[in-house]
This record gives structure tokens, C-alpha cells and sequence, in this order.
């Protein structure tokens, strides 16, 4: 793991230097301005330095806690300690034992984090957090680096917490222009294709959106026409149901049936020469005819079945004293 | 060094805006999501429209084929108002008897039979006298020219000579225009 850290002294130039940590230990080389020139090579990269207007507490508390309680009780705590309003400090803090009931507050005046900010702003340096040496010191140990190295500090306090996991920043003062820009390609490759992919996805779904509109709006359009022509053929019906009862009524007065002509000239035409009409009686579709013959012809009844004008039945009288046949002859009239 | 975790880390975004360049892709030939729906709901009500539509047609004209009787009577009709209608229809025989020449014996009064509030028959027995001629032109006349002439009875039998007598009840079918129909419903009403 590749660490970058910013020594800063007071009332000197900050100082880079270049860390490695493996399992071996850590190994601290001067940075050579490479945090300037390829920040993204560190994964990250550590301000420390000893502001003035800082405290230090150690706290016990009563019982373990950990995650956004441990924050809020070490809040509490802090608030009864410094009688500063938070906003005007920046805070952090490091967990000392496992157990989570023991901790170390470094709380440090805004104002002076700010200049050590601003010294750093002008240098093109760059860092992730800010790490007040007074959180890394370690009493206990005499042996131990002493301020005046906030550095050394940090590379002895390392190689115990490699992660830098128990060191926590409940405030964050660094300022977003101050951070390191890492992955610049990588950045600009996945900006440069997130923007082809949305101008593509969008282009894409206004053109599939443009035809299923165009589509719909055909079908519906479509559908509202059908439904139009169903409704004139619904109302056709109606009317043809009304001309229908209409029609049923005629048809029971039967004035229709007798047609009198078209039948009068069919058996005209169909009754051979030497018969003629004595009678001819019509009552609503029902005929009755009387044709004199002056001889019996066996071919009547098939002359008069002939026709697709009416139905006949026929009935055969002789007179007894007379030469003529007479037939009577019952039709019923076909004809609408 | 970066370790694997923290690289795929890095290339998570990009990952994930390959994975919209893919979709995006893929969008340009599968159909737009939640578009399916609707347009095969739209589909649908068309076919069905349309087959009901298409029978509904189909009825009509099989209804229209078999009124085609009824389409001719009422081209046939009488159109005119109740009380002009019954002069009318008496005028139209009187006139068809003298044109063909035959000889009106009897005509009774024109009797009225109502079939519905706009239509209605009206209804004469009649009997007259003709050679054969006149009385085939005089049958010609009632059944070719408007308003048709119907018989409901009739009967041809020998006269005195060569001539023949018929007899019978005539009638016509009479519409009523739609105006004085509904001034004959307002008038039934009050």
C-alpha cells in the first residue's frame, strides 16, 4: 500500500514524503514531488500536522459502543469539555483499546486549520485528510517520536493500525478543491462514455418512443374509425329490425299476394288453345279457376305444374249433358 | 500497489456505463419497454371491432336481401297525408277505369287500416265491367304505375256478351310522411 504524507511545521515549507506499507513494515522515502505530479499513485495521503489550539482527551466510557452512537455519546462528551460551539472546531478521534469504551478526542480550533490550509494551497499539494499530530502521540511509550516529527509520528503509529481503522474524522475540514484528482483517464474515459451512452440511450428511446407514438396514434385513430362504422352499422341494424317488424305487419294484412296479371298471363300463355277462362276467383294468395274444355286433356295438371308463379291443384268435372270438361282448378299464388 | 479489490472499485463506474452502452445498444433493436402492452391492446379491440363489424354486415345485407319484397312495395307506395291519401287513392282508380275505357259499376267507401302510426292501408271494393282488353289494361295499370294498386279479392267472371265482370277489394299502401305522423301521435297524446 502506497501512502503519501504532508509533514507540516509550523512557520516552515510542508514537506512530502512517500510511504509503503506491506507486511514487512513500513518504509517512509521522500516524495520527490510526486504527490504533486501523480497524486493518484498514493491511496492516501495524509496531512499532519501540530495546529495550535488543540486539546486532547482521553475518554472512558461507561459502557462499549460503536458507529453513529459512539459518535453521538463522543459528541456529548466533547461539548461538555470545550466550551466552543462545534462549528467552530474540527474534531477527531482514535479508538486506543478494542474494547470501544476507550478513546482519544483531538479537537483543534478551526481557524487554525484554515491557515495550515492555506499555507498548503499555494504549495499544489494535495491531501485526503487532515491528521493533528497530538491524536497519533503516544505518552505511554518515552521512546516514542515527540512532536516536533509529525511524520515519524505517523509511521510509528501505522504499521499498528495499517488501515488507519481506529482513526476516525468525525469532522472533515479538508475542502473538495484540496483533495487529489486520481484516475484521470479512467475519469475521463468513463465521462466520455457515460456521455455517448446516455446521448445514445436517449437518442435511441426518443426514436422508438417517436414510432410507438406514431404507431398508437395510428391504431387508435384506426380503432376510433371502426368504432364509428360499427356504430352505423349497429344503428343500420336497429333500422333494418324496425323495417322488419314493419315488413312482418304488411306481410300478416297479405296484400302483396294477389298479383294478378303475371298469373293471368302465365296460364294464358301455358293453356293450349282450344281451352278458356270461365272463372277466376282470387281471395288474399288462393286462386280458384274454372277452365272449360271441349275435351278432357290429361296434360293440364303437368301444363300447370310447370309454373314457378303458383301451386296448383287440380279437380276435373264433366258435365253430363254437355260436351265440355270442366276443370276447377285451385292455385295458390307464389308471387310476393 | 492497488489491490484487485480497490481496482474493480475504480472500474465499477465504468463498468456500469458500459453496461448502459450495452443497453443502449440493445434498445436499438428490441422493442421499448411497456410499449407492448398497449399496442397489442390496441391490436386486439381492432381485430374485434372489425369481426363485429364484418358480421354485423353480413346480417344487414341478409336482412336487406330478404326485405327485398317489402324495398318494392314501399317504392310502390302511396306518400301522402291521411286525408289527402284517401282522395287520392279513390281518384287513382277512377282514373285507371277511365283511361282503359271499363265501366265502374260500384265503388264503396275508402276504408282505413292502420298498420303502424306512419303506415297504413287504405281499402275499396270496387266492381266494374270490360271487354277483355280493357280489363287486362285496367289490371296493367293498377300493378305498373304508382302508387301501386293491390287486390286483396277478386273475381273475373262472364258478363252479358263478350263483356266481363270483375269484383273485388282493392287496396294501397300509404305512408305517411314523418311530419304528420308525429302531429297524428301528438294529436292521439292529448
Amino acid at each position: 500500500m502506497h501512502f503519501g504524507i504532508i509533514e507540516y511545521i509550523a512557520n516552515q515549507e510542508p514537506v512530502e514524503l512517500c510511504g509503503s506499507a506491506s507486511r514487512r513494515g513500513v518504509v517512509l522515502t521522500p516524495g520527490e514531488s510526486g504527490i504533486r505530479s501523480t497524486p493518484s499513485t498514493y491511496q492516501t495521503i495524509y496531512l499532519v500536522a501540530v495546529p495550535a489550539r488543540t486539546a486532547v482527551f482521553d475518554i472512558e466510557l461507561p459502557a462499549p459502543l460503536t458507529g453513529r452512537s459512539l459518535e453521538s455519546a463522543l459528541r456529548f462528551e466533547l461539548e461538555q469539555l470545550v466550551p466552543l460551539s462545534p462549528d467552530k472546531v474540527t474534531w477527531s478521534y482514535r479508538r486506543l483499546i478494542r474494547d470501544n469504551r476507550h478513546f482519544r478526542i483531538c479537537v483543534t480550533h478551526l481557524d487554525e486549520v484554515r491557515q495550515i490550509l492555506d499555507k498548503l494551497s499555494g504549495t499544489g499539494l494535495c491531501c485526503d485528510c487532515f491528521l493533528p499530530a497530538q491524536l497519533l502521540l503516544n505518552p505511554a511509550d518515552s521512546a516514542a517520536p515527540k512532536l516536533d516529527s509529525p511524520a515519524r509520528l505517523l509511521l510509528e503509529y501505522l504499521p499498528s493500525d495499517p488501515g488507519g481503522r481506529n482513526l476516525h474524522l468525525a469532522t472533515e475540514p479538508i475542502p473538495r478543491w484540496l483533495r487529489p484528482v486520481r484516475n484521470r483517464r479512467l475519469r475521463l474515459l468513463h465521462k466520455t462514455l457515460l456521455a455517448v451512452a446516455c446521448a445514445l440511450l436517449g437518442a435511441i428511446l426518443f426514436v422508438r418512443f417517436q414510432q410507438f407514438s406514431a404507431e398508437y396514434r395510428a391504431l387508435r385513430a384506426n380503432r376510433q374509425a371502426l368504432d364509428r362504422k360499427l356504430q352505423e352499422s349497429e344503428a343500420v341494424s336497429a333500422r333494418l329490425l324496425q323495417t322488419r317488424e314493419l315488413a312482418r305487419r304488411i306481410a300478416e294484412a297479405k296484400i302483396g299476394t294477389a298479383s294478378v296479371l303475371p298469373i293471368l298471363a302465365d296460364l294464358n300463355e301455358r293453356m293450349p288453345a282450344q281451352m278458356h277462362l270461365a272463372s277466376y276467383q282470387q281471395t288474399a294468395d288462393q286462386i280458384d279457376l274454372v277452365i272449360v274444355s271441349p275435351h278432357d286433356d290429361p296434360n293440364l295438371p303437368r301444363i300447370l305444374l310447370g309454373s314457378k308463379l303458383y301451386q296448383s291443384d287440380l279437380r276435373k268435372t264433366v258435365q253430363p249433358d254437355s260436351q265440355e270438361t270442366t276443370f276447377n282448378v285451385t292455385l295458390r299464388s307464389l308471387l310476393p | 500497489m492497488i489491490s484487485p479489490r480497490q481496482r474493480l472499485i475504480r472500474l465499477f463506474p465504468l463498468l456500469l456505463t458500459l453496461l448502459l452502452l450495452i443497453v443502449s445498444l440493445w434498445m436499438c433493436l428490441a422493442p421499448l419497454p411497456f410499449t407492448r402492452g398497449p399496442l397489442l391492446h390496441e391490436k386486439q379491440a381492432i381485430a374485434e371491432t372489425a369481426e363485429r363489424i364484418r358480421k354485423n354486415n353480413a346480417a344487414n345485407q341478409a336482412s336487406i336481401d330478404e326485405l327485398a319484397p317489402f324495398w318494392t312495395m314501399r317504392a310502390t307506395a302511396m306518400r301522402q297525408p291521411e286525408r289527402t291519401g284517401i282522395v287520392a287513392f279513390r281518384e287513382r282508380i277512377e282514373s285507371a277505369a277511365t283511361k282503359t275505357g271499363l265501366r265502374s259499376r260500384t265503388m264503396s267507401n275508402v276504408r282505413r287500416i292502420s298498420i303502424t302510426d306512419q303506415v297504413m292501408l287504405l281499402e275499396v271494393s270496387f266492381s266494374a265491367d270490360g271487354n277483355t282488353s280493357e280489363l287486362v289494361t285496367f289490371l296493367n295499370s293498377l300493378y305498373a304505375e304508382a302508387p301501386r294498386i293491390y287486390w286483396r279479392t277478386l273475381g273475373i267472371k262472364p258478363g252479358s256478351g263478350d263483356t266481363l265482370t270483375l269484383t273485388g277489394t282493392m287496396c294501397t299502401l300509404s305512408f305517411v310522411p314523418a311530419d304528420d305522423a308525429e302531429r297524428a301521435a301528438q294529436e292521439a297524446t292529448l
